[in-house]
């Protein structure tokens, strides 16, 4: 699964709820097509690790899948049944900050139908709402 | 790309994000015009207008002929900015330009005869668009290339594209950049092997300079 090799710090305030929109990779830049969230999210590595899954099996070995998020937001948690107090708890796991706009996973090599299956399928695994995206013709590349 | 598309536009004074808001709710789109024998100028123009401007064949390096006040200025669309998930045009800048000059564009790179590619192999594009010196004129809407009888393993780079370019344009890349390439398909072992990773939790992250720390920490010993 996804994680950072290297931290500066184990443990991190609790991510702010998220405003506003995303400010970059808001198309499809190395792909041919994409999957957008449209609603704000934190995206665990488990969930990207399975979308991932959900895509290279949808598209059957074909195909080129590109993540374009990173889980680096460490969550931590207190060991159940545990009195409050006694400081922070221990590193649980990692997110993806996730904004609305945010293009997560792009797919190149398979024709468009296979990739809007790929894409919904992946979209299932995800705690965001999404859309499917297409890469504009003589975009950024 | 000799066809140009006509455009209108209002020069407006006000500027900033609240008289620009008030111009997209009337179905216009705030943007600029500078460049050649142009001062830079706030002007507007409509949304479906731009919108059709900006959506024919020759995409984004489209010429169009701007009108502002009484003027007419041979322009290209640059820095279009859109809103994140509804797309919609937020504002774009009109760079005026010489028509023997020659002006830096991104030409799309279009891929054909894929069916005739390997059979077993994944067309994969790593180049969607060229950088190139073109003048305005003369700009292709696209340039093609044939991935036909290529195997896996082949690579097309730019310096395939050459011959496409009109005389004295040039690409603003490096030739041996690679376009296209034939991938081989990921194999049921090495796929079975990404799943199995894939339930495996990632080692603890080591923490920057602890070994720094630790090595003043023995120097003072």
């Amino acid at each position: 699964m996804l994680a950072p090799k290297r931290v500066k710090h184990r443990k991190q305030h609790r991510p702010r709820p998220l405003k506003g929109l995303s400010k970059g990779h808001s198309q499809v830049y190395v792909g041919d097509y994409g999957l957008m969230a449209t609603t704000p999210g934190w995206i665990t590595a488990r969930q990207i690790e399975s979308a991932r899954i959900a895509i290279t099996r949808a598209v059957k070995r074909g195909g080129k899948v590109r993540i374009t998020i990173f889980p680096d937001r460490s969550i931590t948690r207190k060991p159940l049944e545990t009195r409050m107090g006694s400081g922070k708890g221990s590193p649980d796991h990692w997110v993806a900050a996730v904004k609305p706009g945010r293009v997560m996973f792009e797919l190149s090599g398979v024709d468009e139908d296979l990739a809007r299956e790929a894409m919904r399928k992946a979209s299932h695994k995800l705690p965001v709402k999404t859309k499917f995206v297409k890469r504009e013709d003589g975009g950024e590349a | 790309m000799s066809n140009q598309v006509k455009l209108t536009a209002d020069a407006r004074s006000k500027k900033g994000k609240g008289a620009s808001g008030r111009l997209r709710k009337q179905g216009r789109v705030p943007g600029i015009l500078y460049g050649y024998q142009v001062a830079p100028t706030s002007v507007s123009v409509g949304a479906l207008d731009l919108y059709h401007a900006l959506h024919t064949e020759a995409g984004r390096n489209v010429l169009i002929r701007l009108e502002v006040g009484g003027e007419a200025y041979l322009t290209v669309p640059r820095d279009i900015q859109h809103h994140p998930i509804r797309g919609e045009t937020l504002h774009v800048d009109f760079l005026a330009v010489d028509r023997d000059q020659q002006i830096a564009v991104e030409i799309p790179v279009h891929l054909v005869d894929e069916d005739d590619a390997a059979a077993e192999g994944i067309v994969n594009q790593v180049l969607y668009a060229v950088a190139a010196m073109v003048k305005p004129m003369e700009v292709p809407n696209f340039l093609e290339l044939s991935v036909a009888g290529m195997e896996i393993g082949d690579v097309r780079r730019v310096e395939d594209l050459r011959d496409q370019l009109p005389a004295g344009a040039e690409f603003d890349v490096e030739l041996e950049r690679t376009v296209v390439t034939i991938n081989a398909p990921v194999s049921e072992e090495a796929m079975e092997a990404m799943e199995e990773a894939a339930g495996i939790e990632a080692p603890e992250p080591e923490l920057v300079g602890e070994d720094e720390d630790e090595a003043s920490a023995d120097d003072e010993d």
